[in-house]
């Protein structure tokens, strides 16, 4: 414990977005140092009994989904906001903490402060605790990513008005109203980004009678994905392996099949929104619908999000600038302001 | 709401007469494109209230940066402008630094200046106790400070020696408790007074003026502390007993040294009030003195009377291994306080009685006018304890 703390001396406070898709690490007076896939290649080695071993984390690890022999594994550690294979995350950490602090000759035991989404349960919750502990963390602070997202965001959290944030990451989407310092309403629906690519790859499947990877469905999301029908019609050219002939065949979408593709789940977000503005109490409703949402997390960037949501709802919404970073930039704030302000601040355990 | 085709776009960029604000840029846009206010307020879902503030750039009457800039995004996109060009043109504005979520340094600081907006965000911000979380460490460091300093003051001023001392003149007057019978009723005061420096002359006094009747007196003591000693002789003290024991004597003894019931009760008052201090050593050291005390009370008197008339006794310590040793005499004059190596011959020339602590006893001798002492009914473990008076063996 000692040793955690002379450590700690030298190393960085640090905000992990933990995320199902994309990992953020925002160190303290230094920003985002870290934005990377949460995918974590395993290497499994016949020739020792089966032992397992890393072998690639991040960035790479990425490039691996897919694309593996028989002997490695690239999965991705993190579903639906939570832990899915517990030791792999604590791996997946530890390769994160270090790479931050690489030019340190100590090994970092930093204060680390973790966004966990706001539906995750106690166990879930506990499990992303103790692997932070596990990679080295000194101590460990949760916070609700919707919270985290607004702060990053730059809502007026702390004002006696309602502030809503609506945030979508891979995994998951969090919907928010906030007041004081606080959460008033909460509502997480499993929901996110890999939802949108699965059900890209269901569309081609069911319409082109054709099977794509996880990657390929990706890249179709984030150049031709659109939210709301619009005047330009894009088109993308794909591969996949056709499955009656078996073969690999090219073929050509355009953005008006995305948008039909992704209709699903993009009724489940709104719903969620609904959900939460039906729950809201009337005053923080009021100051909700004259100021508006706020969209934070990589599923923002989805094209005509925002005009989808405020055809919808009727309300103002908009985009939060550099949305993919608010939740991490966010929480570094949260550990700012705890350290001036007292621990009490925010929700945070 | 749907957005101009790109070149018609361009072309009301261009016509653009690129006034100032982001506002009144926008405003112009929606001018050329002949769209009314309404219309636009109705599109981009805000009050015309909040767009007439958003195209005079009235920024104090609008929420947060982060919705104004979304505002301007959402009517750049519909009037066909460049988004990024028109945020741009808002950090002149509205700068980033003026936002209360992030200017911590002011809120501490309970800085007023800025918009009404940012003042509110300041104002709620001064409403967190954390001025006292944050002092709370500082307040407990100089406690522990303080603290620090007195007990370091109170060694240096001696104090804590007082206190030792203290304990001591406690150890003497609870002394009397045994000596009591053999002793006029005025030795029991002696027992109150601190200045022990008169003891001497108080002692010979009395025992001088010893009265015609103190033999009854002395048999009464005598069954006294045999009943004394019949309390105590079944229960082989555990040191934790023993420290009621002075206690129960006390009550005892009294019967018989009737003479003065005051002093007697300042007595029993000041034992009980110091009890907790004194130490299991006086315990043990009234039972080893009773104890001699019975054996012969005769045969005391006489060699007290001799004692008196030849001065003090020579009291000589002398050591054939290394002890440790610890005397003190009862003015404070005379004291010993080391390990003392074998050989080490010391004698006593302060004034009695002493408190004496022989480590490693069976190393030490002492001699009282050439006689040896004997340390055995006082020792414990190889440690001896007691109060030696010679006037009074």
């Amino acid at each position: 414990m000692f040793l955690r703390r002379i450590r700690g001396i030298f190393s960085n406070d640090l905000s992990i977005d933990l995320g199902t898709a994309n990992t953020l690490i925002y160190a303290r007076d230094q920003g985002i140092v870290l934005n990377e896939p949460s995918v974590v290649a395993i290497r499994q080695d016949p020739s020792r009994g089966g032992q397992k071993s890393v072998a690639a984390v991040g960035d790479d690890a990425k490039q691996m989904l897919g694309r593996t022999p028989r002997n490695i594994t690239a999965i991705r550690p993190m579903k639906d906001g939570v832990i899915a294979d517990f030791t792999v995350t604590e791996k997946m950490l530890q390769y994160f903490i270090h790479k931050v602090h690489e030019s340190k000759i100590i090994r970092p035991s930093p204060r680390v402060l973790i966004c966990v989404p706001c539906g995750s349960t106690q166990v879930e919750r506990r499990a992303i605790r103790e692997s932070a502990a596990g990679a080295g963390a000194r101590e460990v602070y949760l916070i609700e990513e919707p919270m985290s997202a607004a702060i990053g965001a730059g809502l007026p959290v702390e004002e006696a008005r309602g502030s809503m944030v609506l945030d979508i990451g891979g995994g998951t989407s969090e919907v928010a109203i906030l007041s004081l310092n606080g959460i008033v309403y909460s509502n997480s629906a499993r929901i996110g980004g890999d939802k949108f690519d699965e059900a890209i790859i269901n569309y081609i499947r069911r319409n082109y009678g054709t099977l794509v990877g996880e990657s390929t469905a990706e890249r179709i999301k984030k150049e031709i994905g659109s939210a709301f029908p619009g005047n330009e019609v894009r088109e993308i050219e794909v591969k996949g392996r056709n499955l009656a002939e078996g073969v690999p065949r090219s073929f050509t979408l355009n953005s008006n099949e995305i948008l039909e593709a992704l209709q699903e789940p993009l009724t489940g977000i709104i719903n969620a929104v609904k959900k939460a503005l039906e729950q809201t109490p009337p005053e923080l409703g009021a100051d909700v619908a004259e100021r508006g949402i706020v969209l934070t997390g990589g599923g923002a960037l989805l094209r005509d999000l925002d005009r989808l949501i405020e055809e919808e709802t009727g309300l103002p919404v908009i985009v939060a600038e550099d949305p993919l970073t608010c939740v991490a930039r966010g929480g570094g704030r949260a550990l700012e302001l705890m350290d001036e302000r007292g621990g009490d601040l925010f929700t945070v355990e | 709401m749907s957005a101009l085709p790109k070149h018609e776009a361009d072309s009301v960029v261009s016509e653009l007469p690129s006034p100032k604000g982001p506002g009144a840029r926008l405003k112009s846009a929606r001018e050329a494109k002949s769209l009314n206010l309404e219309k636009v307020a109705a599109q981009l879902h805000l009050s015309n209230e909040m767009l007439m503030s958003l195209e005079a750039d009235d920024y104090g009457n609008l929420p947060a940066r982060v919705f104004v800039v979304g505002y301007l995004r959402n009517y750049a996109r519909l009037v066909g402008l460049p988004a990024e060009a028109i945020t741009q043109a808002l950090d002149h504005f509205l700068p980033v630094e003026q936002e209360p979520v992030i200017d911590h340094s002011k809120a501490a600081a309970g800085s007023r200046s800025g918009s009404s907006r940012a003042t509110l965000g300041y104002d709620s911000g001064n409403l967190f106790i954390d001025s006292k979380r944050r002092s709370f460490p500082f307040f407990k460091f100089l406690l522990i400070l303080g603290a620090a300093i007195a007990v370091f003051w109170g060694w240096k001023q001696g104090y804590f020696s007082d206190v030792l001392n203290g304990s001591q003149s406690i150890s003497q007057q609870f002394k009397p408790v045994s000596q009591l019978p053999l002793q006029n009723a005025a030795d029991s005061e002696r027992g109150s007074e601190t200045g022990s420096s008169q003891q001497n002359e108080s002692d010979s006094f009395n025992q001088i003026a010893l009265p015609e009747s103190s033999a009854e007196i002395v048999d009464t003591e005598v069954e006294a502390t045999d009943e004394a000693l019949a309390e105590l002789a079944p229960a082989p003290v555990a040191p934790d007993q023993l420290a009621p024991v002075p206690v129960i004597q006390v009550p005892v003894i009294q019967d018989p040294v009737i003479q003065d019931p005051v002093n007697s009760d300042l007595d029993i008052n000041e034992l009980d009030s110091v009890e907790p201090v004194s130490p299991v050593v006086t315990a043990s050291v009234a039972v080893n003195e009773s104890v001699e005390t019975m054996q012969a009370p005769a045969a005391q008197e006489a060699s007290v009377a001799s004692a008196v008339a030849a001065g003090q006794p020579e009291i000589v310590l002398s050591l054939t291994e290394t002890c440790w040793i610890k005397v003190r005499d009862s003015a404070g004059d005379f004291r010993m306080n080391n390990n003392y190596e074998a050989g080490t011959v010391k004698t006593f020339t302060g004034t009695p009685p002493y408190n004496i602590l022989i480590g490693n006893v069976g190393g030490a001798t002492l001699t009282i006018d050439g006689e040896p002492f004997d340390l055995s009914g006082y020792t414990k473990k190889n440690v001896a304890r007691l109060v030696l008076d010679p006037g009074n063996l």
